[in-house]
């Protein structure tokens, strides 16, 4: 697929920048939130209330403003032509930036809600369910003009787009006293909606992961073969079934956790096809590097590393040994920093580097510290993890005992965690030079970019 | 010839959405409906309830976990209700407990919290002594 140079896709733009601030402002939250798990007597002087929620949702934020940014790039590039409706796009970012302050100002000024992964005001989830709606609007009125058979990558982006706003608004059913008056359905319904609010935003980001391989092998197949498709298949339901391995040991119907058991077993296909992918694929000369290539084998390992991990956890008795403990944390941070994040900023360097693709040596050290760190970080947490359950359940300790046995790790985890934020941000200073490197520049000046207007586009022969 | 599976699989798709999409909504209903397996939890106390509001005031969740969902920094809660006295845990959510602060919370917040927690500790068990973990050491 040739790369066109459409006016609209510069409304991409400032989702990217966003996303990156919104990564680096997340990511120094969670460093500081992560300190007093390593030195406890800290904790009296960072407030742990605001500097929780702020990581949480910044980091969440960095994903979502990345894939917009992503999707407004490279769906008119599938459709071969400009987005229909730009000022929507304009709007769109209006409000998610507006979501952003209010979110950050209410984090500041100590204005939570207390729930976990949801603590900002409602009135930014309206906003961003606003925003969203501009969003499917241009998004399927583009993807109408994409000739069928449609690729999977495009399945993927419009159930994670379309699942995303409605399971975000079940996400604040526990307002109502139908489930705040009841604690095990409120935790069965608030995991619920976790679970699939991160399928639905992986749905997107996988997709892009494929389209990205797709463009850079040149070969239209792997967007659009069996394989691709069962993928689509198998995260499209453990989006929706999968959930409840997250409450396992809540006390609701047996059959929901049975079918989330059965459901996350299905991941194993994953995993083998792509251990047999590997061992199948011939030895190769080491290409040229390239930061979209590179970013995205990382993100391949890590899913290989994380997915083993969630499917041992997914066991019942192993998950019963390891809920709740700092093997949790890893799966999360392993899969958010590892998977997604790999991929958007492989994707995102895609469009930044477009014809320059390596990228500096800066951008190529950046990856090599932030896998070496992340790995550290990983492997800490889960021995922190398991150190913590061996106290428990073999010891009998108790909470404080299990936190004294899990203390070298956390430290470990602290230090490591401190090398991935200087790796992180390495790679959001290099993000955003390049971002406004960009700017300004007038169309026709990318050499092998055909500089269309939107009429031209629209009869625009690929 | 060989089958275009690609081909194939895409266009079984609408229709395969579809049938997902209406067991997704089947399996929603469900979830909602479902008020979980103990007859307690269905029956709050208006206390509890307000401890319940004065729980995610504070933000406990931060560092306290409740069926192990929750922060990391300080112990679950589920069950701390029949695991140590009463005095105690009025004690702790007056005056804060080693790395946990002082809340600075009324006496009617304390005891709203105490019967959130009271009320909690009926709703169930954590770790659970069945399914998965039957057997293991509690």
């Amino acid at each position: 697929m040739k790369p066109l140079e459409l006016p609209s896709q510069r409304l991409a733009r400032p989702f990217l920048a966003s996303a990156a601030i919104a990564l680096l402002l997340g990511s120094m939250a969670g460093l500081l939130a992560a300190i007093p798990h390593a030195w406890p007597q800290t904790g009296v002087h960072l407030d742990l209330l605001k500097l929780r929620p702020l990581h949480t949702t910044f980091v969440i934020a960095w994903i979502f403003l990345a894939l917009q940014g992503a999707l407004l790039h490279f769906v008119p590039e599938v459709a071969r032509r400009d987005w229909p409706y730009p000022r929507l796009i304009k709007t769109q970012f209006g409000l998610m930036a507006a979501a952003g302050c209010l979110a950050l100002g209410a984090y500041l000024s100590g204005h939570m809600t207390g729930r976990e992964y949801m603590e900002f005001p409602i009135l930014v989830s309206v906003l961003i369910e606003a925003a969203w709606a501009l969003f499917l609007i241009n998004f399927f009125a583009l993807i109408r003009h994409v000739p069928r058979p449609w690729p999977a990558y495009i399945w993927m982006w419009a159930t994670g787009l379309v699942l995303f706003p409605l399971i975000l608004i079940e996400g604040h059913l526990y307002l109502l006293p139908f489930y705040g008056g009841n604690a095990i359905r409120d935790a069965a319904v608030q995991w619920k909606v976790g679970g699939s609010l991160v399928g639905s935003w992986n749905q997107v980001v996988y997709g892009l992961s494929l389209f990205l391989t797709e463009r850079l092998t040149g070969d239209r197949k792997v967007g659009s073969n069996a394989e691709a498709y069962l993928l689509f298949w198998l995260g499209l339901t453990n989006l929706m079934f999968n959930f409840a391995h997250h409450t396992y040991p809540l006390p609701q119907a047996l059959w929901i956790r049975e079918l989330a058991y059965a459901v996350s077993m299905t991941e194993w296909l994953v995993l083998i096809h792509i251990i047999v992918s590997r061992l199948r694929q011939s030895p190769q000369a080491v290409p040229k590097w390239e930061a979209a290539r590179a970013f995205l084998g990382s993100s391949a390992a890590w899913t290989g590393i994380n997915l083993l991990l969630a499917l041992l956890i997914s066991i019942p008795v192993l998950n019963g040994l390891t809920h709740g403990t700092y093997i949790t944390v890893a799966h999360s941070m392993g899969t958010t920093i590892g998977i997604n994040s790999m991929i958007l900023w492989a994707v995102g360097f895609a469009i930044l580097l477009e014809h320059q693709q390596q990228g500096s040596a800066w951008l190529r050290s950046s990856l090599i510290a932030l896998n070496g760190a992340l790995g550290v970080f990983f492997i800490s947490l889960v021995l922190a993890g398991m150190a913590s359950s061996f106290s428990h359940f073999r010891q009998g300790g108790d909470f404080y005992s299990q936190m004294a046995a899990a203390r070298p790790f956390l430290v470990a985890m602290v230090t490591s965690g401190g090398a991935l934020l200087v790796g992180i941000g390495l790679v959001g200073v290099l993000w955003l030079k390049y971002l406004f490197q960009q700017i300004p520049r007038p169309l026709g000046s990318v050499p092998g970019a055909p500089a269309l207007t939107m009429a031209d586009a629209r009869t625009h022969d690929s | 010839m060989s089958r275009d599976w690609g081909a194939i699989l895409e266009r079984t798709t609408p229709r395969v959405l579809g049938g997902l999409g209406a067991l997704f909504l089947c399996m929603t209903v469900f979830v909602h409906l479902d008020p979980g397996r103990s007859p307690a939890a269905r029956h709050p106390s208006p206390l509890a309830l307000a401890g319940r509001q004065q729980w995610m005031q504070h933000g406990c969740a931060t560092c306290h976990q409740v069926y192990g969902l929750g922060g990391y920094l300080g112990p679950d809660l589920t069950n701390v209700h029949s695991r140590r006295d009463e005095e105690f845990i009025r004690f702790v959510l007056t005056n804060g407990y080693g790395t946990m602060p002082r809340m600075k919370l009324s006496q009617q917040a304390v005891s709203e919290l105490m019967a959130y927690l009271a009320y909690l500790d009926t709703t169930g068990e954590y770790p659970p002594k069945h399914w998965p973990t039957e057997g293991l050491p509690n």
